[in-house]
């Protein structure tokens, strides 16, 4: 490098760079410090307080929708009571009637009515002094061996459900009583035809 | 007490080292802000990228999978610093030159006397806003070179390290910088603007 480019080189040099102002150099080394200890810094918390008051803000929702959701099943249950408590009514008194409250007992589907009268002294089903989940269904068997077409002539395979629903029921005496129901149900699943 | 005399210990150490970074950064500290400087469009860019370096230099250091002593911290902090600004230049394009826009308008308000990047009496203030002006003007590739070189006291194999380029390179680039810089400096000197001679 030639003389005048050296005298160049040491003239800028006689600029120094303006200093790290004070605030900035504050800031750096708290920066420094917090990271390179690893530290969390804790405004950036959010404490689990307000997801956990969110839920219980949210819990009348959840309470209604599963008041809706045990409404469906409540209907589906005293379908089931009534046959029930006819199967009582018309065996009460029957000693043999005791000796099968431990075996399952299979009703056919309600025939008749049934007196209001009689239901006043059956205990319910969905008493909450019992056990809950006193009323099932099961699938038991299906089969798809029907092909047909819909009304807008689209293939259609028809799949027969067969299910059978349970409900516990308690007599006065507070003994369980299992009651099973079959029920049978059609589906129509679009069929593919090579 | 025992408990309180631990985390007074504690605390003691940590306001020690505290007082240890900002001493480094007194003495250090402006001629890493300068190449920041010379590296982005924007003041507040500049202290980004420092800090991020900053930052990651102390974290390896504390892991201890910085390579070096204390002596290798400033060409550590050169390179990282220019990383940052090429990650932050792919990710702030258009922001950058918005941001330009506004930064030189400031600098015409203000006389460009905002944010300077060099010292000065006030004899000579106008002298170094010239000189940070032109350096601005040069190939981003000279201007950092002569920027390193001249005010961050950095060798060549330093120079070249960081910007990942040979020694050579880095030394070839320094003169024609210079030149270039000098020929821009020359011509505001005839205009009368300069007191370099």
């Amino acid at each position: 490098m030639d003389q005048e480019l050296k005298d160049f080189e040491e003239q800028l040099k006689a600029h120094s760079p303006e200093m790290m102002p004070e605030d900035m150099i504050k800031r750096m080394a708290s920066a420094m410090d917090q990271w390179g200890e690893g530290s969390v810094n804790e405004e950036n918390i959010i404490p689990f307080q307000a997801a956990q008051k969110l839920v219980a803000d949210q819990s009348p929702q959840t309470v209604k929708s599963k008041l809706r959701f045990f409404n469906t099943w409540a209907q589906a249950a005293a379908v089931a009571l009534v046959a029930a408590v006819s199967y009582l009514m018309l065996n009460q008194g029957d000693p043999s009637a005791s000796q099968a409250s431990a075996q399952v007992t299979t009703v056919e589907p309600l025939s008749q009515q049934v007196p209001m009268a009689n239901i006043e002294s059956a205990v319910p089903a969905s008493n909450p002094q019992q056990p809950s989940s006193q009323f099932s269904s099961q699938l038991k068997n299906a089969t798809q061996d029907v092909i047909t077409y819909d009304a807008n002539g689209r293939a259609v395979r028809l799949m027969q459900v067969e299910f059978e629903d349970e409900v516990i029921v308690r007599d006065r005496e507070g003994n369980p009583h299992v009651i099973k129901q079959p029920r049978v149900e059609y589906y129509a699943v679009p069929a593919e035809i090579h | 007490m025992d408990e309180d005399q631990d985390s007074m210990g504690e605390a003691s150490a940590q306001n020690q080292k505290g007082l240890a970074w900002e001493s480094w950064l007194r003495e250090h500290g402006s001629k890493l802000l300068l190449f920041a400087r010379q590296q982005t469009r924007s003041h507040a860019d500049a202290e980004d990228i420092l800090q991020e370096a900053l930052v990651k230099l102390v974290q390896k250091v504390n892991d201890g999978s910085f390579s070096g002593g204390q002596e290798a911290w400033l060409p550590y902090l050169y390179t990282a610093i220019r990383r940052n600004a090429i990650d932050l230049g792919r990710k702030v394009e258009r922001r950058g030159k918005r941001e330009e826009k506004a930064e030189s308008e400031k600098m015409h308000d203000t006389g460009g006397v905002q944010d300077p990047w060099f010292q000065s009496a006030e004899a000579e203030s106008e002298s170094s806003a010239y000189i940070e002006q032109s350096i601005k003007k040069l190939p981003p590739k000279f201007a950092e070179v002569i920027t390193m070189k001249i005010w961050g006291e950095r060798t060549f194999a330093e120079i070249g390290e960081a910007l990942d380029i040979s020694q050579n390179t880095a030394a070839s680039r320094y003169r024609y910088g210079l030149a270039a810089l000098k020929k821009l400096l020359d011509d505001e000197r005839k205009n009368g603007h300069l007191a370099i001679n």
